[in-house]
């Protein structure tokens, strides 16, 4: 699809962003300077942390991801809403309180409370900086997406570009607030799905249950990509996964990872108290679990509407926006994608740069005790990893963003799930273990994508796109079989 | 006004301009004679460990100083009289409130006067409260030479980071009944995804206009949503009972 540079559209995108950036800088000064009467007070912080996560959490992968894959592949994309959502109830249930109660600065802390080792601390680093890194890729995908239609940049221009600007705002100022950005773009987003819904049931006429039964009995739909198949099939598993268990692999890293990515979990850290990070994490479950059934109107409402750009998938919802709402609608949903962007972006940096200023530099380095030092290497790290996403975003070109998660999701899944589940549960777990299995985890993760499909083709040495299905039993088995080899160690040393 | 009467309020929160706005409220209040009230205000502002580490250092709290205990001392050498508040909410105006409930005659306050960007993110508490209040208000500004000796007169009030014990998790009632319903939920989700993957026919069944595979999902979608409230609302009414927060 050729895009032309849309001045009025740019224009409104530029005003838009700016009011948002400023109700965020806003709300954060309000807190600290106005009088009383305007503030809501301290009962509410867990409030503002639930939405703040779900701000953090629907990144760009949500919101054009994933409408895009079920414009696109009909049910096997609504399988991702369905992944992302049920991942929480592992991080309510067996993580949020335990975690809380923990730890204190970043995913190593927490590991780290049990055996004192620094070894253990460089790999949790390690990890966190590798998960954050592919999580940011797909971020910079979008970033690159949305730009095209917009001011028709091409892709690589606008990765470049919109990438630079997202990390200079979070390097340089974004580090002092980043909480009201994430709680004011969880609301935006919510709203902008939810008037999309709106706008596709009005515009097609139908209400939301017959507006998908339409979809199932229609006996020929043309697919973005130009094949024929019925209602009953498009809706149906196995458009996308034509392999069973890149399904399953697919759920089951979905499940397990979202209770392993480190920028969710430092941000239980922001809440004074276990029962408060219990209740944030309500709060999310019940605004992302709207926002995903909303999703499955905007990917179906690409479709019947035919607005969609079939050499890219992340551009369904905004060409979706721009058709029911003109530009100025699809500028407000461009600015709300270049929102969610941002600040997911900011908060994968502030994950990255604690591993490194905080964990690496100050605690297994052992340098500097002042913080005006660890302050100044998280601001390089942020702009360094920022930079690495930058590149890997333009080689990344054309891939859809949720698919481009789903694999940061296994690797989280792999990598540090089992390490955190043992560290919490299991008094027997071994630092070698823990080494072990983080060790097994990130490498058979890693490896496996390097040999999949998606970057090798047919030649593929590994079946699955997805590497969940091996690689996370692969990193608990190794967690779970150290630790009772050490521990029968240890009885006949006695 | 009659000697001894005077009363100054001081907000502090270890920061060095608070710590010299301390001083010259101590000296303040005994040349006056009087009571010093000292505030301390705890935000209930969530935020990340960096974003932290990013405010204390723009609003000169890199080292955490005991506000509290250096104002006590302080006042003490000086034989002032004190009296402590400590308040939770947004600092400037549990200020303004405090100063107005107890009926101050000034409130002496240091500011950190954050430049450049980071001001502009964080906002002057001062200011704020200059603009809101009736009261008079002193601001200190400590220059080059005060911070340094205040950092010099304040060592041996830096709080001490405490390492966080190692707490027992994995008991009690409300875990057992958090893995019994992540048990059912995992059921329920593999369930379904083996449907997905080896027995498509199924999902594809009809039912109520879509199909099957669709009201399983938002199912699924629905009883995560279920599962988080009822399970906050049980967890609630333990806490509430056992008094634990």
């Amino acid at each position: 699809m050729d895009y032309s540079f849309q001045p009025l559209a740019f224009a409104l995108f530029v005003v838009i962003t700016a009011i948002t950036l400023f109700i965020s800088v806003l709300a954060a000064r309000r807190i600290r300077t106005a009088s009383h009467y305007y503030v809501a007070g301290g009962g509410v912080k867990w409030f503002v942390n639930g939405i703040a996560f779900a701000g953090d959490y629907l990144s760009a992968a949500s919101f054009l991801g994933i409408a895009g894959l079920i414009a696109f592949f009909g049910f096997d994309g609504f399988m991702y809403s369905i992944g992302f959502l049920a991942g929480w109830i592992v991080a309510l249930l067996l993580i949020a309180e335990s975690f809380r109660r923990i730890g204190r600065f970043t995913l190593a802390d927490a590991l780290v409370h049990r055996f004192k080792s620094k070894r253990v601390r460089l790999a949790a680093a390690v990890s966190t900086l590798t998960v954050s890194i592919f999580y940011l890729i797909p971020q910079m995908v979008g970033a690159g997406s949305i730009i095209q239609p917009l001011i028709g940049l091409p892709y690589e221009v606008g990765v470049v570009v919109i990438g630079a600007i997202v990390i200079l705002i979070v390097a340089t100022a974004g580090m002092v607030s980043t909480t009201y950005v994430q709680f004011i773009k969880g609301f935006l987003l919510l709203f902008a799905a939810f008037g999309l819904t709106i706008g596709v049931l009005i515009v097609s006429g139908y209400g939301p249950v017959d507006f998908v039964s339409n979809i199932i009995s229609n006996p020929e739909i043309v697919t973005p990509k130009g094949a024929v198949v019925s209602g009953e099939v498009f809706m149906s598993p196995g458009l996308k996964f034509k392999n069973p268990l890149d399904f399953a692999s697919l759920a089951l890293a979905l499940f397990l990872g979202t209770a392993a990515l480190p920028h969710i979990l430092i941000r239980y850290y922001t809440v004074p108290s276990p029962s408060d990070a219990r209740k944030s994490t309500v709060i999310a479950i019940g605004a992302i679990g709207a926002f995903y059934i909303l999703t499955l109107f905007l990917g179906l409402g690409a479709l019947y509407f035919r607005t969609f750009d079939p050499a890219n998938e992340n551009l369904s919802a905004p060409l979706l926006a721009q058709f029911i709402g003109g530009e100025a609608f699809f500028a407000l949903i461009s600015s709300i994608a270049f929102a969610t962007i941002l600040g997911t972006v900011a908060g994968l940096l502030m994950a990255a740069a604690g591993a490194i200023a905080h964990d690496i530099y100050t605690e297994y380095l052992g340098k500097n005790k002042r913080g005006t030092n660890t302050l100044r290497i998280s601001k390089v790290t942020a702009v360094g990893v920022g930079v690495i996403a930058i590149v890997l975003g333009v080689l990344s070109k054309g891939q859809n963003v949720a698919f481009l998660v789903g694999l940061a999701f296994a690797i989280a899944a792999s990598a540090n799930l089992p390490a955190i589940i043992c560290v919490l549960f299991w008094s027997k777990t071994s630092e070698r273990a823990i080494l072990g299995g983080i060790a097994t985890g990130l490498i058979s993760s890693i490896a496996l994508i390097l040999v999949s499909p998606t970057l090798m083709g047919t030649s593929a040495l590994f079946a699955l796109n997805n590497p969940g299905i091996v690689s996370i039993p692969l990193g608990f088995a190794v967690t779970i079989v150290v630790s009772l080899l050490d521990g029968k160690k240890g009885q006949q040393a006695k | 006004m009659a000697k001894g009467a005077y009363r100054i309020l001081l907000p502090t929160d270890g920061s060095i301009p608070a710590l010299a706005a301390t001083k010259h409220a101590v000296e303040l209040v005994k040349k006056m004679g009087g009571r010093l009230i000292v505030l301390t205000v705890k935000e209930p502002k969530p935020m990340m460990p960096l974003e932290r580490l990013a405010e204390d250092t723009v609003l000169m709290r890199a080292e955490r100083f005991d506000g509290i205990e250096y104002a006590k001392r302080l006042a003490d050498q000086e034989n002032v009289a004190i009296e402590l508040q400590i308040r939770e909410g947004s600092v400037a105006g549990e200020i303004i409130k405090t100063a107005e409930e107890l009926d101050v005659d000034m409130i002496v306050m240091g500011s950190s006067n954050p430049k450049g960007l980071s001001g502009f993110f964080l906002g002057h508490i001062a200011d704020a409260v200059i603009k809101a209040t009736p009261i008079s208000v002193t601001v200190i500004k400590p220059n080059q030479k005060d911070i340094l000796s205040i950092k010099e007169n304040a060592r041996a009030f830096i709080v001490p980071t405490v390492e966080p014990v190692a707490p027992r998790v994995g008991d009690g009632m409300k875990f057992k009944v958090g893995l019994a319903l992540f048990f059912a939920y995992a059921l329920g989700y593999m369930g379904y995804t083996v449907l997905g993957a080896f027995n498509k026919a199924i999902l594809s069944i009809r039912l109520m206009g879509i199909n099957l595979g669709l009201i399983g999902g938002m199912t699924l979608i629905f009883s995560a949503i279920l599962i988080a409230v009822m399970y906050n609302w049980y967890a609630s009414r333990l806490e509430k009972r056992s008094g634990i927060a």
